[in-house]
């Protein structure tokens, strides 16, 4: 009975503190629609949801199609699908945007882009502007004035314009090389490397066991010079024809990326750049941010209960109405489990609140766990009081350890926070590095997140793995017993004077 | 007073590593005594309340409650006592109602609640009872300290401990805790008080502790020390002819005469202040006015302490 009375006590005190409810459970349903607003792509039907790319084109030199290769450059990055481009119009525009930290970073043609562009060929006196990852900005005249208060961003434009780059410049070189097949150049070179042994029954034209294929041409030529050009353009000519009809899906001599991309399918259907990336387009960015977002909120807010619960035993402590109630008969399991049920109840309405949420507004539904109702209802209620259960655990043993409010506000602030972060909470654990994520099971963000995860699922993906589920909610429920057992050692020695607290 | 023995406390001594808060403290409290403690701050009150609450374990000695070695993990024993700690120690948010009901269940969960009770607590405090239903956090300093109190013998404690109940209130809410705590002593309730206030030791305590340096320097009865203290006289006369003057000085020879006053100090207790007005009235001498000036309690223990610093460093 005593127990039901402290727990009625905390609830009754708690629901007089309106504010504090309003934050803890409209607060975070507002985080939710709000967050939830802003994702989803039908809230916003004309917004941009582009990322914004800067340049400045100061080439005016002479490339593909009458056009300088900046130019075709700038093409390429506004065909690239959700990147707004924005074209500047001077270098001192340029960077004061990037010095007022307006823009992350701004991409720079300079004058000599077409010039160093044209010098680009895997022949040895031509530009080799390729490395492993992308160009060499600087060989072709480009430059990336970056923000340094913005590095994250800039660096991911810098690499954006390498990548973009590739896609101008090595079109254009493969194009020249194949056109290369055909200079008469080429083909004296062709000549004299290619020597093919001459029949015995010939010998008596030439008195050689081999010819070069040069020698060859220049017979047939019977040493006429224009003959012997015109044959050796027939040969170049062959070897394109020859190479054309050995790759003939692909036009190697078009010179840009959507030429060479553009391929053909054996019925003669020509399936261009522009629609495959169209069905990279219909990837529903909002199913993404959805399957990330509600789950990691949930759990995340689940732990705002830290603070509540820790708060109210360190003021207990303080305005000495624990002492009080240590001085009562009641046991100490009773006052341990008095102090943490409010917590629990709290944390499952909260939990179950945001998740419901997710399932009416969101398209979450619960993971294909069982046909009928009440078994996928039990899952949901395992899942629940495992984390309510944790969260209370970990909150009264903070409450009982520390001294004050600051001392608490510290200590919960790292457990909320940077457990949060590390669990996959704020950050998503596949964008981390693969040691960050071997630390999310440290924490109980973690495991929590890995059974919400199973259990919820999103637009009819409903896979469900069992083991996942329960190895998660295992964990946490072993927290909330160990920070229990914690607890109420220091109750004990507490209440028998071992412990100095007040 | 009943004189039978319901706490009694042994050497204790409670240090912190080389600091020793308290030493070789002994005293016995009966059946509806009151006992006072009373020291400068630091001097370990608070720490001996604490001991004796279960809050602290003692480093050593022994504390026996109704002659059973007090062990405040035996419910029994806790509800033996009660404690009135110097902050508000209760609800803010509840109603005094409210936080009496919740404490009641907490020392009996099977009590069935008699709201007359309650509220026959609060009135023998002089609590307003139409502030019974109001959030206990707006209630005035005064009203504060006594459902602190109230909240400490919602239980019937056989012994109860507080730690300074009326600082920072008016006098009315002063007087009325002490009508209070005599109330609950004719009941045989014994009450240990710490305090500063030997107002409060003269109006309430059967016995005072001076602690000094977690030491209990003197431990007496408030009537004995009471009849220990000294009279400042001072007297205006009608008229004081040479003989007379000669008689008085002859009999106390510091007194001093200034024109027709006459002043004599350091008069030792009640019987020889009697004694001294007789002797006066004896010499014929005829008064216009007598002014008599207690040194007090206060004055008393500003006096024992220097006293027993002054043997201690006498003694080193």
């Amino acid at each position: 009975m005593s127990f039901i009375h402290l727990v009625y006590k905390d609830l009754l005190i708690l629901c007089r503190d309106r504010l504090t409810l309003f934050l803890l459970f409209i607060l975070p349903f507002l985080v939710v629609f709000g967050l939830g607003f802003i994702v989803d792509e039908r809230a916003f039907s004309n917004r941009n949801d582009s990322m914004r790319i800067s340049v400045l084109v100061l080439d005016s030199g002479l490339g593909l199609q009458n056009k300088s290769w900046a130019r075709l450059a700038v093409e390429d990055f506004q065909q690239t699908p959700n990147m707004l481009v924005e074209e500047l119009a001077d270098l001192t525009e340029a960077k004061r945007l990037v010095e007022n930290h307006d823009r992350a970073a701004v991409i720079v043609f300079h004058p000599v882009f077409s010039e160093k562009v044209n010098q680009c060929s895997f022949l040895r006196e031509g530009i080799n502007p390729f490395h492993r990852d992308g160009v060499y900005l600087e060989r072709l005249g480009v430059e990336v004035l970056r923000d340094t208060k913005q590095p994250a961003t800039a660096a991911l434009i810098q690499q954006f314009a390498q990548v973009s780059l590739l896609r101008v410049v090595l079109p254009y070189m493969i194009g020249r090389a194949f056109e290369k097949l055909g200079d008469p150049s080429f083909i004296e070179l062709l000549g004299r490397e290619v020597s093919l042994p001459v029949p015995p029954k010939l010998r008596f034209l030439v008195s050689k066991e081999k010819l070069a294929l040069g020698e060859l041409l220049e017979l047939a030529a019977a040493g006429d010079k224009k003959m012997m050009d015109e044959y050796r353009s027939k040969v170049g000519n062959g070897i394109q024809n020859a190479l054309s009809g050995q790759f003939e899906k692909y036009n190697l001599t078009g010179k840009t990326w959507a030429s060479l991309t553009k391929s053909m399918l054996d019925n003669g259907i020509i399936i261009s750049q522009d629609e495959s990336q169209e069905s990279i387009k219909k990837i529903d960015k909002s199913v993404v941010r959805f399957q990330i977002f509600v789950p990691s909120m949930t759990v995340l807010f689940s732990f705002v209960f830290l603070f509540v619960s820790g708060w109210n035993i360190v003021a207990e402590k303080k305005q000495s109405t624990l002492q009080r109630i240590f001085y009562t008969p009641v046991g100490n399991w009773v006052i341990l489990l008095g102090k943490m049920f409010p917590i629990i109840i709290l944390t499952v309405l909260q939990v179950g609140f945001m998740m419901l949420m997710g399932v009416f507004f969101l398209g979450f539904e619960l993971a294909d766990v069982g046909t009928s109702f009440v078994y996928r209802f039990c899952f949901l209620s395992i899942f629940l009081f495992c984390i309510s259960f944790c969260v209370a655990g970990i909150s009264t043993l903070l409450g009982f350890l520390v001294s004050n409010e600051t001392q608490l506000i510290f200590v919960s602030g790292i457990v909320f926070l940077f457990f949060g972060v590390l669990g996959g909470c704020v950050f998503p654990l596949e964008i981390m590095p693969e040691y960050a994520k071997s630390l999310a099971i440290l924490t109980p963000q973690g495991w929590a997140l890995q059974a919400i995860r199973e259990l919820l699922s999103y637009k009819g993906n409903s896979s469900f793995q069992e083991s996942i589920f329960f190895q998660g909610c295992l964990v946490l429920l072993g927290i909330g017993v160990i920070t229990s057992l914690i607890s109420h050692w220091i109750i004990v020695k507490m209440r028998s004077g071992d412990w100095i607290w007040n | 007073m009943n004189t039978e023995n319901i706490l009694q406390v042994c050497n204790v001594g409670k240090s912190f590593g080389v600091f020793n808060a308290l030493e070789g403290v002994n005293f016995n409290l009966s059946k509806g005594e009151v006992l006072a403690l009373v020291g400068s701050n630091g001097a370990g009150k608070s720490t001996l309340l604490k001991i004796l609450s279960g809050l602290l374990k003692q480093t050593t000695g022994e504390i026996r409650i109704d002659n059973q070695i007090l062990n405040i993990m035996n419910p029994n024993h806790r509800a033996m006592l009660g404690v009135v700690p110097q902050d508000y120690a209760f609800y803010h948010e509840l109603t005094a109602l409210e936080n009496l009901r919740f404490y009641l269940k907490m020392h009996n969960s099977s009590a069935i609640i008699n709201q007359d009770r309650l509220i026959q607590i609060l009135s023998a405090l002089n609590f307003p009872l139409n502030l019974i239903h109001k959030k206990s956090g707006f209630y005035s300093g005064g009203n504060k300290r006594k459902l602190n109190l109230a909240l400490g013998v919602i239980h019937n404690p056989a012994v109860l401990l507080l730690d300074e109940p009326t600082v920072g209130i008016d006098s009315q809410s002063k007087t009325d805790i002490y009508a209070f705590l005599k109330s609950l002593t004719q009941n045989h309730t014994s009450v240990v008080i710490a305090t500063h206030h030997m107002q409060e030791v003269e109006n309430i305590a059967d016995t005072v502790g001076f602690l000094s340096n977690g030491k209990m320097m003197v431990i007496e009865k408030v009537s004995n020390l009471l009849d220990k203290q000294n009279f400042s006289l001072r007297i205006k006369l009608e008229k004081l002819n040479v003989p007379t003057k000669e008689m008085i000085l002859k009999k106390y020879p510091h007194a001093k005469v200034m024109g027709r006053i006459l002043q004599l100090d350091g008069v030792a207790g009640a019987k020889n202040l009697t004694d001294s007005l007789l002797f006066l009235g004896s010499c014929g001498v005829d008064l216009h006015s007598v002014q008599i000036m207690e040194t007090g309690l206060e004055q008393m223990y500003v006096d024992l302490m220097a006293q027993k610093i002054t043997d201690q460093v006498n003694l080193k």
